[in-house]
């Protein structure tokens, strides 16, 4: 029935209805979202919807070194983890919880560990070259989006907790 | 599942952003423009398969797609507001051969712009010749000439 209701005629003629008050709103509404889009654009520019950008990555350093991990990922999207050990800081290991593998798959490591060992908190990567490898970075995939929280440490140390927002 | 929810994601954010662009009509189109919607239909191509290129994922992808604006064009039946929201309404540029300033400068619309659709469409010369512009929701500017 709604579809036979005529619009009124307007005192000038034009049977139209225009909802003039319903298009200044809109054309508000309208501009306030271009700000928006502005400021999504230099946003994502400056890394919060990750995939590079100074706010997409964080460095904890932690008993043994530095991690250098994405704060934000995006879901199946390619992103990296840089981990520096430092000088003379004991055995080349890295521990990391087995809630990051539920978070993220690891596509490859440079270099690659020469031996990976199944822990109860996780696994624990040996990076036993002959005066230690000072960097390893470990090419990652997020698999699912949401919060990822996981457990890391360097050299036995004290394993601290790290976090990445992963982006649908 | 996922294909379900990446065709939902990607047609609400696609709604969404074209609406709130202000961009209403094809008729307002350059030729960039059109490269820019080409574009668009590249980049959200990948969002909507992800990594599965089936058949199978194309198939349901195509069918939730022409479901949601079925279900969305009944919505739009049964709530008129919230067809306002997305289809938006016509507005009147020129009311009786007098210019509405703050309409034709919030919908971005030149005088020229009329000026040009008055040539095609009623062979026109002039402003004063034009009775009616009216910037339509879904197709561009009509002009109604004074008799």
């Amino acid at each position: 029935m709604r579809r036979l209701e005529q619009p009124a005629v307007r005192p000038d003629g034009l049977q139209m209805e225009d909802h003039r008050s319903h298009q200044e709103k809109l054309w508000t509404v309208e501009r306030c979202a271009w700000v928006l889009f502005i400021a999504i654009t230099l946003g994502a520019a400056a890394g919060i919807t990750g995939a590079g950008g100074v706010l997409s990555r964080q460095v904890a350093a932690i008993d043994g070194g530095k991690i250098d991990h994405p704060r934000i990922a995006r879901s199946e999207a390619a992103d990296e983890m840089t981990v520096r050990f430092a000088p003379g800081s004991g055995p080349r290991t890295l521990l990391l919880s087995s809630t990051f593998a539920q978070s993220f798959q690891i596509e490859s490591i440079q270099p690659q560990p020469s031996r990976v060992e199944a822990v109860p908190e996780g696994q624990i990567m040996h990076f036993d070259a002959a005066d230690g490898p000072t960097q390893v970075v470990l090419h990652l995939r997020p698999q699912h989006s949401g919060l990822a929280r996981y457990r890391a440490s360097l050299g036995g140390g004290v394993a601290e907790d790290l976090s990445t927002l992963i982006l649908p | 599942m996922d294909s379900v929810l990446r065709g939902a994601a990607v047609y609400a954010i696609l709604l969404v952003i074209l609406r709130l662009s202000g961009r209403r009509t094809t008729a307002q189109m350059t030729p960039f423009d059109l490269v820019l919607l080409l574009i668009v239909a590249e980049t959200t191509q990948q969002a909507l398969l992800g990594d599965d290129f089936s058949i199978t994922n194309a198939a349901i992808l195509i069918v939730t797609l022409f479901t949601i604006d079925i279900a969305l064009s009944y919505v739009k039946q049964w709530l008129p507001r919230i067809g306002l929201l997305i289809d938006g309404t016509p507005t009147v540029l020129i009311c009786d051969g007098k210019p509405d300033e703050r309409a034709l400068a919030r919908a971005r619309v030149s005088i020229e712009e009329v000026l040009a659709t008055a040539r095609e469409q009623q062979g026109l010369e002039r402003l004063d010749q034009i009775k009616f512009a009216i910037l339509e929701a879904g197709s561009g500017i009509s002009v109604v000439p004074k008799r």
